[in-house]
């Protein structure tokens, strides 16, 4: 009765809520910039294409403690970025819902874009090509003939950078903190229960997590067969 | 006007690897022109810059009298058939063919009307619904020649179509492609490294080698009448044997052999002052003969290997130490060549040097 009575509270809703919300506008973020970048970087050579390459790669392996503590010198108060994003908005950016949203897009990026580059170089570059011969225009190449053929590499990119936002805990609890009803999402919320001895709460907000991330790596699965 | 004309055309990679090196060349309306060569010579290269696949490093491309360097692939008017047919595996038969028309923003009924058309005339009109990968080589061979001119273009560019498939049909599609060149007329840029393709299929040959063209004309007049040593071994099923001598006024010496030439082959080669010189003999398989009995000019050659064809065989041997071929029908042991058909080139230049009368 106790755990219907958490099902019914806004209490339990609103980190789960925050995290959807949060992954969903993260992940559209990441799926649009990590298949442009890596089209771009699968087609094109140039000086220090491995330089940046490396860059993008990097949150991949860095401590979520590192992109924390590089967004907050990056974005925070006391940088000209910062500074120019509070004079904009009249607020600063640390510590909102726009910051969780920041964070997950650095930390999920390079999984859609390892994920869409490799899909796009994988396409017989005669295929590309023939759509020229044949009149499509850059544009139309990439539309009716490129992202088809790599649907399979964008789609599980897609998926693994929307459940790498939606699990995002380091980087988003130093960034956009824990305030809950506003940049309290499911992770941080999980570490809060569990530090407030508030087991029965820990567990919902686990099965929840569980249970998104358990349907979205489904579909994954199935898709790739 | 010529309907293609190619001005100094180069290929340059990271500024020091050349591709293709100035090229010249013009090709006239309804020809079916094939550019033969080893692989790495140029010539696929210097077919995706006639596409804009590549951009030439330097020199001019005119199409029907327009430079189109700048000009965009997808504005060229061209259609190419790929050495993996290139189709698109994510669409039916159907949208690989209504793809280019559709681009072109040609009305559906005409699509329709086309690809009727065009199906029945290559016999694949029951395949329209199925995807490539459920299609055979050949099947996906016709729709890819089907693609190409449905769009009723002005140039056709195959960029070694056939490579990938079995002799037998590699055979059949050759005469298919023929054919069909005699029918629709459209002037065509073949590319390929097999010269028995080369022979076949060409009004006019070009013949490539490390990024130069080195001989043009009809197949037959470049086959009897290579221009260099590297056309002559290219160029025939095996090449031309190629006998290192010396002249001796009417007498060319291979090591202990001497071998009597006729007047008219041994007086422009003095005039050219090369008495007492190295020379280079080339000889056809074909033109290895049976001696007859009055012959004097019986070659005294070891046989190493007989391959038996069927038809013909092949007679791998060491004459003067120096590996040659036969072709011959009957199998015979005395053998002579066949005088009017040998030629003579230079040992440095690798040029040919026997007549003058020739280009």
């Amino acid at each position: 009765m106790k755990s219907m009575d958490l099902l019914l509270n806004n209490l339990f809703w609103s980190p789960v809520w925050i995290s959807i919300k949060t992954a969903i506008v993260a992940g559209v973020f990441v799926i649009i910039l990590g298949t442009l970048v890596g089209y771009v970087l699968s087609k094109k050579k140039f000086k220090g294409k491995i330089l940046i390459e490396t860059i993008l790669m990097l949150p991949i392996v860095l401590p979520p403690t590192v992109i924390g503590f590089f967004l907050i010198i990056i974005f925070g108060q006391n940088s000209y970025i910062g500074q120019f994003i509070e004079w904009i908005f009249r607020q600063p950016i640390i510590f909102t819902w726009w910051a969780a949203v920041f964070a997950a897009i650095i930390v999920a990026f390079p999984l859609m874009y390892q994920s869409a580059k490799s899909g796009f170089s994988s396409i017989d570059k005669s295929i590309e090509d023939a759509a020229r011969i044949d009149g499509a225009s850059e544009w139309k190449v990439f539309l009716f003939i490129s992202i088809p053929l790599a649907s399979k590499s964008l789609l599980s990119g897609s998926i693994l950078s929307f459940a790498r936002a939606l699990g995002e805990f380091g980087a988003t609890l130093m960034f956009a903190g824990n305030i809950p009803g506003k940049t309290q999402t499911l992770p941080t919320a999980i570490y809060l229960a569990i530090d407030g001895g508030e087991m029965a709460l820990a567990w919902t907000w686990v099965i929840a997590i569980v249970f998104i991330s358990f349907i979205m790596m489904f579909i994954l699965q199935i898709k790739q067969k | 006007m010529p309907q293609l004309k190619l001005e100094n055309v180069s290929k340059w990679y990271n500024d020091n690897v050349c591709a293709v090196q100035n090229v010249s060349l013009q090709i006239e309306k309804e020809e079916f022109v094939v550019i033969v060569g080893p692989s790495g010579c140029g010539k696929s290269t210097l077919l995706r810059m006639i596409a804009g696949l590549e951009k030439a490093s330097s020199g001019k491309i005119y199409l029907d009298g327009t430079c189109i360097n700048e000009l965009p692939t997808r504005d060229r008017q061209i259609a190419m058939v790929f050495q993996n047919y290139a189709l698109y595996p994510h669409m039916t038969v159907y949208e690989n063919l209504a793809f280019g028309l559709k681009m072109r923003k040609i009305p559906k009924v005409e699509i329709d009307k086309r690809i009727n058309e065009v199906t029945k005339n290559l016999k694949i009109n029951g395949l329209l619904n199925r995807k490539p990968q459920s299609l055979s080589g050949g099947q996906c061979q016709r729709v890819a020649l089907a693609r190409a001119i449905i769009k009723k273009t002005k140039l056709f560019l195959m960029d070694e179509p056939l490579s990938s498939l079995d002799s037998t049909l590699r055979l059949q599609m050759r005469r298919e492609i023929t054919n069909l060149h005699n029918k629709i007329k459209i002037t065509s840029i073949y590319v390929t490294h097999d010269q028995s393709e080369a022979m076949t299929m060409a009004t006019k040959l070009f013949v490539m080698k490390d990024g130069v063209i080195l001989q043009v004309g009809p197949p037959m007049n470049v086959y009897e009448k290579p221009n260099s040593i590297f056309v002559a071994t290219f160029l025939g099923s095996p090449g031309m044997n190629i006998l290192r001598g010396k002249l001796m006024d009417d007498t060319f010496m291979i090591g202990k052999s001497s071998i009597k030439l006729p007047m008219d082959k041994y007086g422009y080669l003095l005039e050219q002052g090369y008495c007492n010189k190295e020379l280079l003999l080339g000889v056809r398989p074909e033109h290895i003969v049976q001696a007859k009995d009055n012959e004097s000019n019986i070659l005294d050659i070891k046989i190493t290997h007989v391959e038996r064809l069927g038809d013909v065989s092949l007679i791998y041997s060491f004459f003067e130490c120096q590996p040659i071929v036969a072709k011959m029908n009957d199998f015979t042991m005395k053998f002579t060549l066949d005088l009017d058909r040998i030629h003579f080139f230079d040992p440095l230049t690798e040029k040919r040097v026997d007549s003058f009368n020739d280009e």
